[in-house]
C-alpha cells in the first residue's frame, strides 16, 4: 500500500506542484541511493541531501525502489565495474591505498566491488537521469496527464484513506 | 532548503544529542565499571568521570578495584586518571590511547564497604587452565605433608588396618613364589619318575655283572666275551649317568633360581615397611623432612594464592586476535578488496599507562605506593607487535620496597607469561610456623626479603622463589606438652633467620616441588636427637608388625620349599650313589677280567714255549 501511495504522489507531482527540476533532482538522487547497498557513509549523506534540500521526496522514494530492483538484476555488472576499478586498473592502486589508509574513507566501504561499482554507475547515470526525468515531466504536463487521470487504477489509488493520511504526513515535512 | 525538515527533524536530533552528551558521563562511568567488574570479579568504582569531545578524552578523579579474595580491601586505588582517544582512529572504530596518566596508585587500601559481587553462576568444570590445575596439585601436596604430632600419630595409628595383606607386596610375592615352587616340584617329580625307571636297568646290569664268575672262565675267548659284556654294560651305565647328570643340573639350577627369589623377600619386606610408614604418616627425620614439616604447608598455601593471580592474568590477557564478528551477508555482498596498510591498529591499544606513586606515604602507612608504567594493553598483540609489559616499583612508609616486572606475550602460537618480583624489608606478622598439631607457633615479627621468577609458557610452569627471613620472633601458642615439644621449642627459639628456596615446575609432566633451606642445618641436629627416639619406637613398632605378618607367610613358604627341595635332592643323591656303586662294580669286574686275560695269555705262552722244547 505504501508504494501505491508513492506512485499516487508521484503522479500528482508530475501534474503540478513542484518544478520539473525538483522532481528530476529527487529522482536522480534516489537513483544513486537505490543502486548502492544500504548502510554506507555516502548513502547516508545522500539521504541527508534528499531530506534537507527541497527535492521531490516521492520521486526520490520511487527512484530508490526502481533502482534497487534494477541493481539486484545488474549486480554482476556492478561487481565487474567495481572489480575492474579496484583490481584491474593498476594506475588507481595508489589512490585506493591512500584512501584505504585515510581515517574516514573506509566507512564508505569503497573497497567493496559492488559498493564502488554501483556508486560509479549511479554517478555516471546522474545527469542522464536528471535531464531525462525533467524532459519526461515537461512532456507529461503537456501531453500525458489527462490520459493518466482517466485511468481507473489512478482513481482507486487517489481515493484511498491511507493515501490521504500519507499526504497529511508528507505535507508536514515538505 | 526544506525548512520544516530542519525545524522538526534536524533541530530535535541536535537537541537529543545535547541531552545525550549531558548524561553520557554517567553512562560511560557505569559501562566502564561493569566491564571492570566482569574482569576482576569484584566491585570496580569510578568517581566523577568526565568525557570531553575536543579532544575526545576521559578523566576521572578516582578508581578503586576491590580484591575478590578480600572484599574489604582494594587491590589498588588511584588518584586522578586521564587519557585521550585518537579521534581519527575512533572514526574507524578503534580505541587508541597514546598515554594514560594514573596518579597516586596505592596497593591494598582498606575499604569501608564490602567489595564483593553477587556470586556468579558456577563456571563449567572443563574451563580449567594449567595454572589452576597446579593450584589444586599444590593443595594436594600440602595435604600430603606428614603429621608431626606424636600423640595424634599414636591415636590415629592403626597399623593392623594398614597391614591388609592385599597391600603388602611381600605377601603377594611369597604367594607367587609358592606357585612357582609347586610348578617346579611337579617338574622335579616327572624327572625323578624318569630316573626311577632307569633304576631297573641299573639292577639288570648289576645282576648280569654279578653273574660273571671268573673261576668258571677257562679260555681266553670266554674271558674276552665276558669283558665285552662288561664294556657294553659300562657304556650303558655311562649313558644313564649322563642323562642323570643333565636332569640333576636342571633341577639344581631351578633350585638356585628359587633360592635367589626367596632371598629377594627381604627387599620386598623393606619396601613394605616404608609403604606402611608413609601410610601411617610417620615423618622421616631426614634434614629435608624437617623444613617441609615446619614450613611446607604454609608456604605452599601462600604460593597457591599467588598462582591464582597468575591464572587470572592468563585468562584475562587476550590470547591471540580478536574473535571475528558473526556477519550476516548483505543483500549485495560484493567482494572486499584489501590494500596495503601503512600502519594497522587493533581494536584497542593503550600504548602506555604512566603511573605515579603518591607522595604522602604517611597517609596510608600500611599500603604500597606504586609507580612505573604499563605498556601495550591491546586486544591483538600480533597487530601491535608488542607484548603487554608491566614495570612497577614502590614502597611504603615503613621502608619496605618492591619491584614487579611482568610480560604477557600473546604473539607466538604458545602464549608466554614472565614475572619477576622482588620485595625487601617487608615486615611479616602472623605466619604459622610448624603445624597446628605440633609445636604450634607463629612468627609474630620478622622481616622478609624475597624474589621470585615465574615463567608460564603455554600450559607449562616454572617458578623459582627465594625467601629470606630475618630478625624473626617466634611465639608459641600453648604450653609445651611433653619433653619433646619443650626441647624443640628451645631449638626454634634460638633461630633468628633462615633462607628458603622453593621451585615449582611442571615442564616435564606432573608438578614437581623442591624446597631447600638452611634452616634444616640449624634444626636437624638437636631435633633429631630429641624426637628421634620417640619416632624410632613408632617405626620399630611398625617394622615388627610388618615383619611378623610377613614372617608367618614366609615360614609357611620356606617349610614347603625346603621339604620339596630336600625330597628332590635326597632322591637325586640316592640315585647318584646307586649309579656310582654300579660303576665301581663294573670297574672292579673289568680289572679282574683284564688281569685274568693277561694271566691266561701268559699261561698259553708258557705252554707254547714248553711245546717247542718237548721231544716228539
Amino acid at each position: 500500500m505504501f508504494w501505491l501511495q508513492i506512485i499516487k504522489g508521484f503522479i500528482s507531482v508530475l501534474r503540478s506542484g513542484q518544478t520539473p527540476r525538483q522532481i528530476a533532482a529527487g529522482f536522480a538522487l534516489g537513483a544513486i541511493v537505490g543502486l548502492m547497498p544500504f548502510l554506507t557513509l555516502q548513502g547516508l549523506l545522500l539521504w541527508l541531501v534528499i531530506l534537507v534540500f527541497d527535492v521531490n521526496l516521492s520521486a526520490a522514494l520511487l527512484a530508490v525502489t526502481l533502482f534497487a530492483l534494477l541493481s539486484y538484476i545488474i549486480d554482476p555488472l556492478l561487481h565487474a565495474i567495481g572489480y575492474f576499478l579496484l583490481v584491474d586498473t593498476s594506475s588507481l592502486h595508489g589512490f585506493w591505498t591512500s584512501l584505504y589508509n585515510a581515517p574516514i574513507a573506509p566507512l564508505t566501504r569503497f573497497n567493496n566491488t559492488v559498493v564502488l561499482g554501483s556508486f560509479v554507475a549511479g554517478f555516471l547515470l546522474l545527469l542522464p537521469v536528471y535531464f531525462g526525468m525533467r524532459h519526461f515531466v515537461l512532456a507529461y504536463r503537456t501531453h500525458l496527464h489527462t490520459k493518466v487521470e482517466q485511468l481507473k487504477i489512478y482513481q482507486i489509488i487517489s481515493k484511498s484513506t491511507l493515501v490521504k493520511w500519507y499526504d497529511r504526513i508528507k505535507n508536514i515535512t515538505s | 532548503m526544506r525548512k520544516k525538515f530542519v525545524y522538526f527533524v534536524l533541530v530535535p536530533i541536535v537537541a537529543l544529542c545535547v541531552v545525550l552528551y549531558l548524561f553520557i558521563d554517567g553512562w560511560a562511568e557505569s559501562g566502564l565499571e561493569s566491564a571492570g567488574e566482569a574482569i576482576v570479579g569484584a566491585r570496580v568504582e569510578i568517581d566523577n568521570l568526565h568525557l570531553s569531545l575536543s579532544p575526545i578524552a576521559i578523566q576521572f578523579s578516582r578508581l578503586r578495584v576491590a580484591n575478590p579474595k578480600d572484599p574489604w580491601k582494594n587491590i589498588f586505588e588511584t588518584g586522578k586518571v586521564r587519557f585521550s582517544l585518537d579521534f581519527w582512529q575512533l572514526l574507524r572504530g578503534k580505541y587508541i590511547i597514546e598515554t594514560m596518566e594514573v596518579d597516586n596508585l596505592i596497593l591494598g587500601t582498606k575499604r569501608t564497604t564490602n567489595g564483593s559481587l553477587p556470586k556468579p553462576p558456577p563456571t563449567p568444570a572443563n574451563q580449567t587452565s594449567a595454572v589452576s590445575e597446579l593450584t589444586s596439585a599444590l593443595g594436594n601436596e600440602a595435604q600430603k605433608a606428614p603429621v608431626f604430632d606424636l600423640n595424634k600419630i599414636r591415636s590415629e595409628l592403626k597399623i593392623d588396618s594398614l597391614l591388609n595383606t592385599q597391600n603388602l607386596r611381600t605377601v603377594q610375592y611369597i604367594d607367587s613364589l609358592k606357585l612357582q615352587v609347586r610348578d617346579a616340584s611337579q617338574q622335579w617329580q616327572t624327572t625323578l619318575n624318569d630316573v626311577e625307571k632307569s633304576k631297573q636297568r641299573l639292577a639288570d646290569v648289576q645282576s648280569s655283572i654279578n653273574a660273571i664268575n671268573l673261576n668258571e672262565l677257562k679260555t681266553v675267548q670266554n674271558i674276552t666275551a665276558a669283558l665285552n659284556n662288561v664294556n657294553n654294560a659300562y657304556k650303558g651305565i655311562n649313558d644313564i649317568n649322563e642323562t642323570f647328570k643333565n636332569r640333576r643340573a636342571a633341577v639344581t639350577s631351578q633350585l638356585d633360581r628359587l633360592t635367589t627369589s626367596v632371598n629377594a623377600i627381604d627387599s620386598y619386606a623393606r619396601s613394605d615397611y616404608e609403604m606402611v610408614r608413609r601410610l601411617a604418616r610417620v615423618p622421616d627425620l631426614s634434614t629435608q623432612g624437617l623444613t617441609k614439616l615446619l614450613l611446607g604447608r604454609e608456604i605452599l598455601q601462600k604460593v597457591s594464592t599467588y598462582l591464582s593471580w597468575i591464572d587470572l592474568a592468563r585468562r584475562t590477557v587476550p590470547k591471540y586476535v580478536s574473535e571475528p564478528k558473526d556477519e550476516k551477508p548483505p543483500r549485495f555482498k560484493g567482494q572486499d578488496i584489501h590494500f596495503p596498510v601503512d600502519r594497522a591498529y587493533p581494536k584497542l591499544w593503550i600504548k602506555k599507562i604512566a603511573i605515579s606513586g603518591g607522595e604522602d606515604k604517611a597517609q596510608n602507612p600500611d599500603c604500597f605506593y606504586a609507580k612505573g608504567e604499563v605498556r601495550n594493553i591491546t586486544n591483538d598483540q600480533r597487530i601491535t607487535g608488542f607484548p603487554l609489559t608491566v614495570s612497577l616499583s614502590g614502597g611504603r612508609a615503613s621502608g619496605s620496597d618492591f619491584t614487579f616486572d611482568a610480560s604477557f606475550d600473546r604473539r607466538p602460537d604458545t602464549p608466554v607469561d614472565n614475572y619477576k618480583v622482588t620485595a625487601s624489608n617487608v615486615p611479616i606478622t602472623d605466619i604459622t610456623f610448624g603445624q597446628a598439631d605440633f609445636v604450634p607457633s607463629r612468627i609474630t615479627k620478622a622481616v622478609i626479603n624475597s624474589s621470585a621468577a615465574v615463567t608460564v609458557p603455554g600450559d607449562q610452569f616454572d617458578s623459582n622463589i627465594k625467601l629470606g627471613f630475618r630478625d624473626l620472633t617466634l611465639v608459641f601458642d600453648r604450653s609445651p606438652q611433653g619433653d619433646i615439644e619443650r626441647i624443640t621449642r628451645d631449638v626454634l627459639a634460638g633461630i633468628t633467620g633462615f633462607n628458603v628456596g622453593l621451585r615449582l615446575w611442571n615442564t616435564a609432566g606432573p608438578l614437581d616441588i623442591a624446597l631447600t633451606t638452611d634452616l634444616d642445618d640449624q634444626l636437624s641436629a638437636r631435633t633429631k636427637k630429641v624426637i628421634g627416639d620417640e619416632f624410632a619406637k613408632l617405626q620399630n613398632d611398625i617394622r615388627s608388625k610388618v615383619d611378623q605378618r610377613i614372617a608367618e607367610k614366609r615360614a609357611e613358604f620356606e617349610k614347603m620349599f625346603n621339604q620339596k627341595k630336600d625330597e628332590a635332592l635326597s632322591q637325586l643323591k640316592g640315585y647318584e650313589s646307586l649309579v656310582n656303586q654300579n660303576l665301581a662294580l663294573l670297574d672292579g669286574k673289568k680289572k679282574d677280567l683284564d688281569a685274568r686275560i693277561e694271566q691266561e695269555k701268559k699261561k698259553q705262552l708258557q705252554n707254547a714255549v714248553k711245546g717247542l722244547f718237548k721231544r716228539p
